[in-house]
């Protein structure tokens, strides 16, 4: 367990080694440097603003002087927004982002999971019918299509949630379920697989035999089981989330780390894009470690390696 | 997996069971595609929107571009946000003083500066000036009408789904066609070669895989669109739609790399690739003649699936604003342009409503398409 989360880490410092260098010196292979604008800034100007953002040191030492930065973990100084560092303006952006994907995940599982339990039971039947073609559907349909859809029906034909902003649960709800909507309707067929492999298998049949309720031969036997690979699907999951939440949050409005990305991709803010770009680096690998050792955690022939 | 042409295990199944007559792998997977009704429906259904594609300029519709905003002072209509309607449409030109003659007495008359083609169509390639040159001579100026409404700028929204569905497309099999190419030779080398070669070839994937790609992607886009870049790599002969196929193309191997690997890993050892080594073929030749081919089928599926998602990444992109740019269109922008148009005062729902079903069932068809070949081609489910 300790041996596996160290090499872990070892592979993710590396990781984030590789995507810093990579992004370093194609931000520095742009000819003119940020500051080549529109507006031109006068020779003195200019050399102060290379000063500040270390621009003006040969290429081997701003490297090693970034890197060392970054690894202290300081992000450096935006180059579009002044006076605000990447850190603070990732710093606002997380919570909002973190809140937004966590329902949205929190929504994928419990409505995927219920799905896909209530097709297996009812399996064949019209429900089953029903639910996994809304999944196919589901799947298929890109987000920022559902949450176009769902902004013209649910808040301009029928207003039931604000148009777009940030501050209340309000706010929250139907960006939450369009950036979940597929990733739930993943859940749901993963689960249905599983459920309809584990209800054939003799454990749940002796579960049965010995008179326990129904309810209770799936939720303490069957459930635990079929629901592995829902538990390995989290990780791409997370991933697809994040990646999701780019495009949700440009469509409702929410002041985000996506939308800070996009700004900074589009304005070419190399630094705070670099920053997010590590950042989401991050958070996928701690992500994928949580799910590795929540699968060892349940199943104890899983080894981790 | 057996290659194609070898039935004998066939003949000889095990004991007790009676001889079953060899038939070719594709054939058998062919028939069992047969018999899925949903995946076939979409393959009929994804040719006929190639076809479609392929052959928009012949179609009778109106100029993608023509930006029909009016003028009130000498009685043209606007288009602007018109709702689908049935009003005929005939193409036509407005010069100067805003006097429209139609297209065809333009070209008739001929005594324009430039050609007329080029300032209605967006710099349609040579081949795409023929096909005009068709629809011109078979319809005419009659076009069709506004059936999905007209955007902003009153250009007709069906007229542009179609223009939109040849970059769409264009853009998912190119880019994974490259991904094809890169995936099978990476993983076919890694997989052939094995040992230490193999082990770094993996560990090299496996880092790639854990970098979030598409942020990657979009910061690589962000300095590849930088002014001064893009005009070196234009001089280069590389414009941004190539740069576009290129970047996806080369996200989306891992996957392919990881599959071909394992395919070839199980089959390097058979019988047959052994007699070719013995008849003294090379390394390279074995690889390409004896062992690609025998992968195809798993290929073909993972193709399949590659497709949708390297759409859905270029709709996604589009839709940031970082991908396909004006005046070329993709389902993405359209879809951008809708949500762009959305205003509690006027709900102009059919520039969400048709690009979202463009793209979305387009995805589906893609889908079940891949799921249907991969139950074909599924070796396991061969015996049925």
């Amino acid at each position: 367990m300790i041996s596996f989360l160290i090499k872990r880490s070892l592979w993710m410092l590396f990781t984030l080694w590789i995507v810093f260098t990579v992004s370093f010196f194609l931000m520095r292979a742009v000819p003119g440097g940020p500051f080549a604008g529109e507006r031109k800034v006068s020779p003195e100007v200019e050399r102060n603003l290379r000063a500040r953002y270390d621009l003006d040191a040969p290429l081997h030492q701003q490297y090693l002087k970034n890197l060392l930065r970054t690894a202290s973990g300081d992000l450096g100084p935006s180059f579009k927004l002044a006076d605000f560092t990447v850190n603070e303006i990732l710093g606002q952006g997380f919570p909002v982002s973190a809140s937004l994907g966590i329902l949205a995940l929190v929504f994928a599982c419990t409505l995927g999971v219920a799905a896909g339990v209530a097709s297996a039971i009812y399996r064949n039947s019209w429900i089953d019918v029903g639910m996994m073609l809304a999944a196919t559907i589901g799947v298929a349909v890109p987000n920022f299509v559902l949450a176009s859809l769902a902004v013209l029906l649910f808040v301009f034909i029928w207003p039931l949630f604000p148009a777009g902003g940030w501050g209340e649960l309000q706010h929250l709800i139907l960006p939450s379920i369009c950036l979940g909507a597929p990733f739930a309707a993943y859940i749901a067929r993963l689960t249905r697989t599983g459920m309809l492999d584990v209800l054939g298998h003799d454990y749940v049949r002796t579960a049965r035999a010995k008179g326990l309720s129904p309810y209770q031969v799936i939720t303490r036997h069957a459930l635990p089981i079929a629901l592995m690979p829902v538990v390995s699907y989290l990780g791409p999951a997370t991933a697809g989330i994040l990646t999701g939440s780019l495009v949700l949050e440009r469509i409702f409005a929410i002041p985000g780390m996506g939308s800070h990305f996009i700004d900074a991709a589009t304005q070419r803010d190399y630094t705070l894009a670099m920053g997010a770009v590590l950042l989401y680096t991050l958070l996928l690998y701690v992500m994928n470690t949580l799910v590795d050792v929540a699968y060892w955690v349940i199943d104890p022939r899983v080894k981790l390696g | 997996m057996k290659p194609a042409n070898n039935t004998t295990d066939s003949l000889n199944g095990p004991e007790g069971t009676p001889p079953r007559v060899g038939e070719s792998l594709g054939r058998d997977a062919w028939r069992q595609f047969r018999k899925n009704r949903v995946a076939n429906f979409s393959l009929y259904f994804l040719i006929s929107i190639l076809l479609l594609a392929v052959f928009t300029p012949v179609l009778p519709l109106q100029s993608p571009q023509v930006q029909h905003l009016g003028d009130k002072k000498r009685g043209i209509p606007s288009k602007q946000f018109r709702a689908p309607n049935l009003q005929p449409h005939r193409l036509e030109m407005v010069d100067a003083e805003s006097t429209r003659t139609p297209l065809s007495k333009v070209i008739s008359d001929g005594n324009s500066t430039s050609d007329p083609i080029l300032q209605i169509w967006n710099d349609p390639g040579r081949l795409d000036q023929l096909l005009i040159r068709v629809r011109l001579a078979i319809f005419g100026d009659w076009s069709m009408p506004s059936i999905c409404g007209s955007d902003h700028l009153g250009r007709d929204i069906l007229s542009r789904l179609f223009w939109g569905a040849r970059v769409s497309l264009a853009v998912g099999i190119i880019a994974a066609l490259v991904s094809l190419v890169i995936g099978v030779l990476y993983g076919a080398v890694a997989g052939f070669q094995g040992g230490s070669l193999d082990n770094l070839m993996m560990r090299f994937v496996d880092v790639l895989y854990s970098v979030p790609f598409i942020f990657v992607v979009i910061f690589l886009v962000t300095i590849l669109s930088e002014e001064s870049i893009k005009q070196t790599l234009l001089t280069y002969g590389v414009d941004q739609i190539t740069i576009f196929y290129i970047v996806i193309g080369a996200i989306y191997w891992l996957t392919m790399a990881r599959v071909v690997r394992g395919q070839v890993i199980s089959i390097k050892n058979e019988l047959f690739v052994e007699s070719a080594r013995a008849c003294g073929a090379s390394h390279t030749s074995i690889l390409i003649r004896h062992i690609i081919p025998n992968v195809i089928s798993v290929v073909i599926v993972y193709l399949t699936l590659t497709i949708p998602s390297v759409m859905l990444f270029e709709a996604f992109l589009s839709f940031l604003g970082l991908g396909v740019e004006p005046p070329n269109v993709s389902w993405g922008l359209l879809a951008n342009d809708g949500i762009q148009a959305i205003t509690p005062i006027r709900i102009h729902w059919w520039l969400v409503l048709f690009p979202g079903l463009a793209l979305s069932t387009t995805l589906l068809a893609l889908n079940f398409l891949g799921d249907g070949l991969r139950d074909a081609l599924d070796p396991k489910m061969n015996n049925r």
